[in-house]
């Protein structure tokens, strides 16, 4: 079998770009955020729900989920990763075999990583 | 909180709508130079290739690569911009987790397993005899030469080009070197790998033919034409077979073939050992005969060097040899602990030369064969100051 893996596909199948602040933090269209453990919600909706805010102090990016703060940093990845997302094939076969396919959304060089221990974060008096 | 004390600088972390697909995006390494076929636009395609038991590998247009998924022990949140369709207010201060992976996928290097070629095209070989049922001339009034022929004929699995591609995990142009490597034929869009002996009978009549019937000798081109029909006329070989021979031993320019005369003598020395499979020859006579199905004009070439990797001097060094045993690299296993263990089987100790042209189908290079022999040998040094590899007994 031969599964394929395009390399740019059009428009219409990737993400949306994202705003330039972003950007310079990943790709145009992919933000990588490396992070000890990792997302979820132990009771509530998961739906579209809300996990915290990613910021810029000082040129450094902070996340603040609930009562963690962390603090990263932006690295440079030594081997750049290609986002690869899962696609059936369209409609262009006659007969009905759906074909696995990746498209090559896109090429990522840096990533932000947060590895400090989450730091609760204490309301000022 | 009003939008007005929302900064460009903060960002809220959301969750995908729970329509979205889960589990959609994977991590690929890519190592410098697919980074620049992606980047250059140069390829539009790459393509994971094999059965579904196979361990996958990544194919370029003439690359092949062992996919490997490395488990992180961290985390990796893929998230992009919100979808346009599903907008709210400042959408463009929201990031969306798309997915979260923790295993990213390495390419490592990896020789093109062309093995599969050989069984699969089993019992589709062309031999002679085979001109009669496939020219497309007959009225079904023939004979055929042989009644059990039309039952095989009927039961052979015929495979074209593109229906092994899936089947064999290597790129478009490696699986195209390995068609000219396995001298496999294109007949009427079916593979049919073309039989040594009927292969080494057509170069021995070419090689001749070359100088009975006053034609160039390289390094001049030798009209094409002139040369096939000769081969067609005198001596009942098909066209469509000897044109698609000319290019496997040298090049091919419209009318002009510029030959490539030691790949001619090697593949004629090669078919010959063949013969001699379970009555190893003297080297002498060997070369001899090698020398005279040449004839003068090519006999200078003739060369025992020319067949290595398909061959062992028998007795072992460091004694002197005096006979030639058939020992085709290309029916060795091609997993490395197998091919190690038949290689010292054959024979307790080799030296680095001898072992060397034995380990292509595990080897990328000198810097692999080098990291095998220390991994599955034991080295030891005679006397005479030779250094000799056996086998290591823990691997068995």
């Amino acid at each position: 079998m031969i599964i394929p893996i395009d390399l740019a596909p059009p428009p219409h199948r990737r993400p949306p770009q994202l705003a330039p602040v972003l950007a310079k933090l990943g790709s145009d269209e992919v933000v990588l955020i490396e992070l000890q453990g990792w997302l979820d919600v132990v009771e509530g909706e998961r739906q579209a729900g809300f996990i915290g805010t990613l910021l810029m102090e000082n040129d450094k990016p902070v996340l603040k989920i609930g009562h963690h703060h962390l603090e990263g940093k932006l690295v440079s990845l030594s081997k750049p990763l290609a986002v690869l997302a899962h696609a059936s094939a369209e409609d262009d076969q006659m007969d009905n075999t759906t074909m696995t396919r990746y498209d090559v959304v896109t090429l990522v060089k840096r990533k932000i990583l947060f590895r400090n221990r989450p730091v609760p974060v204490v309301k000022r008096a | 909180m009003s939008a007005s004390t929302k900064t460009t600088n903060e960002f809220q972390l959301r969750f995908a709508p729970s329509d979205a697909p889960q589990g959609k995006y994977k991590l690929l390494e890519l190592p410098q130079e697919l980074c620049k076929v992606v980047e250059s636009g140069l390829e539009t395609q790459f393509t994971i290739r094999g059965r579904p038991n196979d361990d996958a590998v990544l194919c370029t247009a003439s690359r092949t690569y062992a996919l490997r998924a490395v488990t992180l022990s961290n985390t990796i949140v893929v998230a992009t911009a919100p979808d346009p369709a599903t907008s709210n207010d400042d959408e463009t201060l929201e990031l969306i987790v798309q997915d979260q992976v923790s295993q990213i996928l390495e390419l490592v290097p990896t020789v093109p397993k062309l093995h599969r070629l050989d069984t699969i095209l089993k019992g589709c070989e062309y031999d002679e005899g085979h001109e009669r049922d496939d020219e497309g001339g007959g009225t079904g009034d023939e004979m055929e030469l042989d009644p059990d022929e039309d039952l095989r004929a009927g039961k052979r699995a015929k495979f074209t080009k593109d229906s092994v591609r899936g089947e064999i995990q290597a790129s478009d142009e490696e699986l195209s070197q390995g068609f000219k490597q396995f001298h496999i034929l294109d007949i009427e869009g079916h593979l049919r790998p073309l039989s040594p002996s009927f292969l080494t009978q057509i170069l021995e009549t070419i090689l001749t033919a070359l100088v009975s019937q006053g034609l160039p000798l390289p390094p001049n081109p030798v009209p094409i034409d002139r040369l096939t029909h000769h081969l067609d006329l005198e001596h009942e070989m098909p066209r469509l077979v000897t044109e698609q021979i000319l290019p496997w031993f040298g090049v091919v320019n419209g009318n002009n073939w510029e030959m490539d005369p030691t790949a001619a003598v090697k593949q004629v020395g090669l078919g010959r050992l063949m013969t001699y499979k379970n009555d190893p020859p003297t080297i002498e006579h060997f070369l001899d005969q090698w020398r005279t199905a040449v004839g003068d004009v090519f006999a200078s070439i003739v060369d025992i060097a020319l067949l290595e990797g398909n061959y062992l001097l028998s007795p072992a060094p460091p004694t002197q040899a005096t006979h030639l045993v058939y020992f085709p690299s290309s029916a060795l296993p091609i997993t490395a602990t197998a091919l190690f263990t038949d290689l010292f089987l054959t024979r307790p100790r080799w030296r680095a030369v001898d072992i060397a042209p034995f380990l292509g189908a595990v080897a990328v290079d000198k810097k692999e064969q080098e990291k095998l022999l220390m991994k599955y040998a034991r080295t030891t040094t005679d006397a005479a100051g030779g250094v000799w590899y056996t086998a290591r007994a823990t691997h068995v």
